[in-house]
């Protein structure tokens, strides 16, 4: 959607930018609403930007070494529990389970070049710029046992394709100028999005810029999913009248 | 072509859910069943979260209930008074299985309630089933007919109190078994996501001695009332009623089950019961795999939405 628009705002971008010393990013993406209807199978998203010099601030606009971005993108919170079965008296049951508070329903980590080359340790933990950082946050206790559940929690996550980390997914075109593409799948959750984007310069972040962005279902889906929260007693009365109908037209069409 | 479901927040092949309603449909029609009981397994297993499975099955099996029901009774073939005793009682058992499911829901136990339930009355019910019709398929090969009535003879449920006369099905029997079985179905029903009468025709015809003709039009009628009522109720208490996959499910399953009538008309009864005995069987033990087997996975995850359901 809109290619060729996201192509000419990168081309004005590419051309306003010039040489800068990494004070400020200015950024866009290529949708800010993402809408489901019946047919949505996945959309990719273009989040691109450049690094402009501070004039405001004095500088001169000479620039300065090479940066590195990172882009980090959170789905919707929600609470989250996962749960362990073991066998008990000959069947697996549901046994222990750990609540994850505010946790994000969907992570997209994206860089320039490994983040481990990026920064250090100490860096990616206070951004949340690694799933075991995001996850922590979100951690009610720390013991063994909850080390277990966040660990498998981001292995399930990342097997159901909401968590992803892609260490080449952000391309500099230019020293200055960068793009990342996102494959947002058909199983997106519905909700307000917030991407950041993080500009490195010799292993600390020189400037950050975070954005908003909404998915959420449209027409027909979206009226269906309203009502079936608002209106929940008329929306089960419609669903009975409809399979009510169905069943006496089908009658009808074949006589039985 | 990828169909969005807007409650499950899933895609999937529109033809496959019309192929999967018109499969379950044939089958229905074939051993004139509601077909929820291989409809949510089926559901499950394609990856629909059980709870909406669960749900929206409840409204499809409303729509296959529905044009056998009016016609049964067309040709006089309920009995109105023991139906309403029946769905009654049945209401207050739905009411029930919506909060269990609710209950067992925020407790991460739903599936393994699901699998165990679908477990023990598929197994039992299968079982009973293909004993039975395997005996009536060996007396019908030794040239033996079975007795065209069920022998007058009266059981303990007979000798309970408060008794009630069904003038339709001519039987004069207390009103605790009656309303046990339309309870019991209810709350069965709505818990699994099955109309439940393959276990009521059974109950109708055994316990209480209801007449052939009467008992599967009284059956799909209480199948009927109830399933409509439980899709009610999961709409309100668990909002996991997808409207747009019990419609794709309706359409395939209401064409389906007509090929399936035609097709039964070919079989001998007892034939048709050996059949359904298997299939039945077969997907309990489906579930008693998937409970005994070692996961793949011990570990799962699920969204904890308030209001307790999650």
């Amino acid at each position: 959607m809109g290619t060729i628009r996201v192509f000419l705002a990168i081309l004005v971008m590419a051309l306003i930018s010039g040489p800068a010393t990494a004070q400020r990013l200015v950024s866009s993406m290529s949708d800010p609403e993402i809408s489901i209807d019946s047919s949505f199978a996945g959309e990719t998203i273009t989040l691109f930007g450049t690094v402009a010099s501070d004039f405001e601030n004095g500088d001169t606009g000479v620039p300065a070494g090479s940066f590195d971005v990172v882009i980090a993108i959170h789905g919707p919170n929600s609470d989250r529990v996962a749960r362990l079965k073991q066998r008990t008296g000959g069947i697996w049951i549901n046994r222990e389970a750990q609540v994850f508070r505010n946790f994000p329903s969907f992570v997209r980590l994206l860089s320039t070049s490994p983040l481990s080359n990026i920064t250090d340790a100490e860096v990616l933990e206070a951004e949340g710029l690694s799933f075991e950082a995001i996850v922590r946050r979100t951690e009610p206790d720390d013991g063994p046992r909850g080390a277990l559940f966040s660990s498998n929690l981001i292995r399930m996550m990342e097997k159901e394709g909401l968590f992803e980390l892609d260490e080449r997914g952000v391309t500099l075109l230019s020293p200055t100028f960068y793009s990342a593409r996102v494959e947002l799948p058909a199983f997106v959750p519905n909700g307000t999005f917030l991407a950041t984007t993080f500009l490195f310069q010799n292993g600390e972040i020189v400037a950050r810029k975070a954005e908003r962005f909404e998915v959420r279902t449209a027409g027909f889906e979206r009226f269906v999913g309203e009502q079936a929260k608002r209106n929940s007693l008329v929306y089960g009365l419609v669903a009975v009248l409809i399979a009510l109908f169905t069943g006496w037209l089908g009658g009808v069409l074949f006589r039985r | 072509m990828q169909l969005y479901l807007p409650i499950a927040e899933f895609s999937l092949n529109i033809f496959l859910l019309i192929g999967m309603g018109g499969a379950v449909g044939f089958l229905s029609g074939l051993f004139g069943v509601g077909g929820g009981f291989l409809l949510t397994p089926l559901l499950i297993f394609s990856g629909i979260p059980a709870p909406v499975a669960v749900a929206s099955v409840t409204s499809q099996v409303v729509a296959a209930s529905t044009s056998g029901a009016l016609s049964y009774y067309r040709r006089g073939g309920i009995d109105l008074k023991l139906a309403l005793f029946l769905i009654i009682s049945g209401v207050f058992g739905a009411f029930a299985g919506v909060w269990t499911f609710g209950y067992l829901r925020s407790t991460g136990q739903l599936e393994l309630t699901i699998s165990l339930g679908y477990l023990v009355f598929l197994g039992s019910i299968g079982s009973i089933m293909l004993v039975e019709a395997g005996r009536a398929v060996l007396k019908y090969r030794s040239g033996e007919r079975p007795p065209a009535h069920l022998p007058h003879q009266h059981n303990w449920v007979h000798g309970l109190p408060f008794r009630v006369r069904f003038k339709r099905s001519g039987i004069y029997v207390s009103v605790f078994p009656v309303i046990a079985i339309g309870a019991g179905i209810g709350f069965i029903g709505s818990l699994l996501g099955i109309g439940g009468g393959f276990i009521l025709v059974p109950a109708l015809v055994y316990l209480l001695r209801v007449p052939g003709v009467m008992v599967i039009g009284t059956s799909l009628l209480h199948v009927v009332a109830i399933m409509a009522v439980t899709t009610i109720l999961h709409a309100v208490a668990s909002q996991t009623v997808d409207v747009l996959l019990a419609l794709t499910l309706m359409v395939g399953s209401v064409a389906g089950a007509q090929f399936g009538a035609a097709a039964g008309r070919k079989l001998r009864g007892e034939q048709l019961r050996l059949l359904l005995g298997l299939l039945v069987l077969a997907v309990a033990i489906r579930f008693a795999f998937s409970l005994l087997v070692a996961p793949a996975d011990p570990f799962s995850m699920a969204i904890v939405t308030p209001g307790g359901a999650g």
